[in-house]
């Protein structure tokens, strides 16, 4: 053993760990001169939930996600909303011993139609996600990830690989803001979303809007302008309600009035399948045709009440709507 | 004597821009450390992280991307 410094290339922080130091989140560390990741099929989390309480909403509506997590994140929200297990190192909490293949004979036998990474941070257990995306592939199954998008870019190629669909949660649209509530940087996040878009991998986009943080108009505005831009105006794009948890308790609850200012700044800048989150409104949840404006699909909370989408087109229309249908 | 001073002014910016320039090194050596110093080196308790990590169950499997001091990126 030569206590030699190793450097993870996984995320922008790139950490530098001398022998047995953890990186920034917790688990990924240097034994032996090597990289090594603590999380391999351990997941602390593991649970069938409806694909819309990802959210996915324009990927197989109705059907279940098997979802998994691991401890760690390379993020340090103060809103978090699963601090619990995302700011805690894997030893800290119960983990169950689920190799990949497990995973995916897990979600065949729950009738899920996918596997989600999700609840705190995919890309601290990277290893896990590409070895169970491979598997998962070969037997059909859909690959979701729900993340930061904090990830470089080449180890993103990787997870491209076998990835699906995504959901990116942009958490603001300032440096300032990721630096002092995130304590990240915005740019490699805003590259992300592009990069999954470019390697064809369906996006929606989640944000979070915390009162008096990130809940200004012209916040909401400039992050619209750029999805706009960016991604397109077919990319779905999810307001979410935040809750006072972790370190922001101070905090109220979002507003209503403020999420519905939001969605409809977004449609503004047009942006055609903007949604609310977190909270149950009239039209938040539905998906609404962007060339006829009918309904096509309803839903209550994380439900699925009528769908109209027949082959991926309108069933009024025929227009076909962005998403993974079959 | 005229041409002593014009000399001997001369002299003393030579002297005065010797100094800074040694000033201004001894600050990059000493200053450097002592208004901006490095990072200090953690001290890890390898076999207390090793038994850590042993009692929770957990396994130490290879990570991928990353690089060691002075070698290649593993991928």
């Amino acid at each position: 053993m030569s206590g030699k410094v190793v450097q993870c290339l996984i995320c922008p922080k790139e950490c530098k760990l001398v022998e047995g130091q953890r990186g920034d989140c917790r688990s990924r560390a240097n034994f032996d001169d090597k990289l090594i990741t603590l999380v391999f099929g351990a997941p602390c989390s593991m649970h069938v939930d409806p694909i819309e309480k990802k959210p996915l909403f324009h990927v197989l509506p109705g059907t279940r996600a098997y979802s998994i997590a691991t401890a760690g994140c390379n993020l340090h929200c103060k809103f978090c909303q699963n601090w619990e297990i995302s700011q805690v190192p894997p030893e800290a909490i119960r983990h169950t011993e689920l190799p990949p293949a497990e995973v995916v004979r897990q979600t065949i036998a729950t009738n899920s139609r996918s596997i989600a990474y999700t609840y705190s941070e995919p890309v601290t257990f990277f290893e896990y996600v590409v070895e169970t995306s491979r598997l998962a592939r070969e037997k059909n199954i859909l690959n979701l990830l729900i993340s930061a998008g904090y990830i470089n870019p080449e180890p993103q190629d990787v997870l491209c690989e076998n990835l699906d669909a995504a959901n990116i949660d942009l958490k603001g649209m300032t440096e300032k803001f990721y630096r002092d509530v995130c304590f990240a940087t915005l740019k490699p996040v805003l590259d992300a979303l592009v990069r999954f878009k470019e390697r064809g991998v369906w996006v929606e986009v989640t944000n979070l809007i915390v009162p008096t943080l990130n809940d200004e108009a012209a916040d909401i505005r400039a992050l619209c302008q750029w999805v706009f831009r960016e991604m397109g105006p077919h990319t779905p794009l999810h307001f979410s309600r935040f809750h006072p948890l972790y370190r922001l308790k101070n905090l109220p609850p979002t507003p209503k009035k403020t999420l519905l200012l939001a969605r409809s700044i977004a449609q503004e800048v047009g942006m055609h399948y903007v949604y609310i989150g977190n909270l149950s409104t009239p039209e938040g949840g539905n998906t609404y045709c962007h060339n006829c404006r009918r309904l096509v699909i309803e839903r209550r909370g994380y439900w699925v009440l009528q769908n109209n989408i027949v082959n991926g087109r309108c069933r009024f229309c025929d227009e076909p709507i962005p998403g993974i249908w079959s | 004597m005229k041409r002593v001073e014009v000399f001997s002014a001369r002299a003393d910016r030579i002297y005065l821009l010797f100094f800074a320039i040694i000033a201004g090194w001894i600050f990059l050596l000493v200053g450097k450390e002592l208004f901006f110093p490095a990072p200090p080196i953690p001290i890890i308790d390898v076999a207390a992280e090793r038994a850590k990590i042993d009692q929770a169950g957990l396994i130490i499997y290879p990570g991928r991307f990353y690089r060691v001091e002075g070698e290649e990126v593993i991928k």
